[in-house]
């Protein structure tokens, strides 16, 4: 880990005011943040005020495991299946509202690997379920009126069986 | 942004049935999904995030009784839309991923006397599909070309070539069309394509290595497909993936043999069989099955490459109004005028 060791060390603010100091080498994977590093606006605490300490404990987390590299060809493979059970595990979360906070998240730092990955894993949460499902998991109101609804529904009939 | 784009990300991985079914979720989710930006997004996405190397889209003959319905084959495929020939005269273009279905304007040509070579794909420069139909009318050295644009619905004749069709569906590959024809008066074969953008036709170089001026010399049977690597030339007859000559770019052919292809192992092409049927009947199930099967066979190297897409036979002309009207006077420069160069 030589070349993280001289790293220089940025700093985070969630919206709820905690700070993080993550190395800059790690936090660059945030296309949105290395504008602002590229821009030279790091030298203060970066405010990310759509994201809670919570939801950027997280992010920090993934990016921090996503910048490890492996040493050698033979540590490649193994590292990476190591991180690919480290992403099955991580968007194993207890609460689903965590996921829609980390999809908002990664769009939001634009972290593209960790949007594909949180994205994945909502689109797979809603494979198969029926509208009402769907409406519940995204707190979604349904805004048709009975006959519209009804309208939509016997457009598309085929897809309810 | 911010939400809309979201749920875009979210939605732009769903499978189109799901997707179908999400349109009912409530008013926003409904136009979201109808744009024609999700639907490329989404098309987009499901180009990209293929685990198999190919999905291929075949007719199905196992196990239906129809007998009748055997003249039916695909004309070509491209971005999820299935250009299906029913009858002798009867052409359809069909989504059967959402099910949709249109009914093309017939073709006029003498039915007693003429045979056919078609093709079908996306037209880039105007975002729009072109059906492609080659006459060729017995003792005639020639065949001449109609094309039908989805979005107008006509067919209208765009030129003619000095020889006769051996492929009788065109291969398509990186927006233009390719067929095996024969020069009779020169006696030798040749490739013809035709850009579906410039709506032109061109004579394609052809391999020039021993075994396959062997192949021309001994009339072996070839045909044309795509394979990961680009557009191919393979052997009919024999097992396709014995030998097979492969381009990219339409100058340099490389020739490749079963022993090129051993770190392939893993590669699967998935195949979706359409039900031959006369008529298609929007929201029923056009698809029997699907299968996997290993590429290396090469069996299914002819079959048009499929993808499951959103892609409406019904093009929508409101929904693009804006970009057209601002491109309008660069495409009419672009698309209108038909050249035949050989």
């Amino acid at each position: 880990m030589s070349s993280s060791s001289s790293s220089k060390m940025i700093e985070l603010r969630s919206s709820d005011g905690e700070t993080f100091h993550v190395e800059e080498t790690v936090v660059l994977q945030s296309e949105t943040i290395k504008q602002m590093i590229d821009d030279d606006c790091a030298n203060a605490a970066i405010p990310l005020p759509n994201v809670t300490s919570m939801t950027l404990a997280k992010v920090i987390e993934y990016i921090k495991k996503h910048a490890e590299k492996p040493k050698d060809d033979d540590d490649k493979k193994v590292a990476e299946e190591d991180l690919k059970k480290f992403d099955a595990e991580f968007v194993k979360v207890d609460q689903e509202s965590m996921l829609f906070d980390l999809v908002r998240a990664a769009n939001y730092l634009n972290i593209k690997s960790l949007l594909d990955l949180t994205c994945q894993a909502v689109a797979d949460s809603i494979k198969d379920l029926s509208v009402e499902e769907v409406r519940k998991k995204f707190n979604i109101q349904n805004d048709f009126t009975p006959e519209e609804e009804a309208k939509v529904r016997k457009e598309n009939a085929w897809a309810f069986d | 942004m911010g939400i809309s784009h979201d749920y875009e990300q979210i939605l732009k991985r769903l499978d189109v049935k799901d997707l179908i079914r999400c349109k009912s979720v409530c008013k926003s989710w409904h136009s979201l999904i109808s744009t024609s930006d999700f639907i490329k997004t989404h098309l987009n996405h499901s180009y990209i995030n293929n685990e198999f190397r190919h999905r291929r889209i075949v007719v199905s003959r196992y196990g239906e009784p129809n007998k009748q319905y055997d003249s039916c084959f695909i004309v070509g495929s491209s971005n999820g839309l299935v250009c299906i020939k029913t009858s002798i005269a009867n052409v359809l273009v069909a989504n059967p991923s959402s099910r949709e279905v249109k009914k093309l304007q017939t073709p006029w040509f003498p039915r007693w006397s003429s045979s056919l070579c078609w093709g079908f794909g996306y037209n880039l420069c105007k975002d729009d599909y072109k059906v492609i139909l080659g006459v060729s009318n017995s003792g005639d050295d020639r065949t001449c070309f109609q094309m039908l644009e989805l979005i107008s619905n006509v067919w209208k004749d765009i030129g003619q070539v000095e020889y006769t069709f051996i492929s009788n569906v065109g291969a398509l590959y990186n927006g233009t069309l390719y067929w095996f024809m024969n020069d009779r008066k020169n006696n030798k074969n040749v490739i013809l394509s035709f850009d579906l953008s410039k709506e032109e036709f061109k004579e394609v170089s052809q391999p020039d290595d021993d075994v396959y001026n062997g192949c021309m010399d001994d009339n072996i049977s070839l045909s044309l497909g795509v394979v990961k690597e680009g557009l191919c030339i393979y052997e009919s007859r024999l097992s396709p993936s014995s030998k097979k000559w492969v381009t990219e770019n339409n100058s340099m052919w490389k020739l490749m043999k079963r022993d090129d292809n051993d770190d392939e192992m893993e590669e699967r092409d998935v195949v979706h069989y359409l039900r031959p049927m006369r008529d298609y009947v929007p929201q029923k199930s056009f698809l029997s099955h699907i299968d996997v099967c290993s590429s290396k066979s090469g069996a299914y190297i002819g079959s048009p490459i499929f993808v499951q897409s959103l892609v409406s036979p019904h093009v929508n002309v409101n929904d693009r109004l804006p970009k057209r009207k601002r491109q309008k006077s660069e495409e009419d420069d672009n698309c209108r005028r038909v050249k035949v160069a050989l």
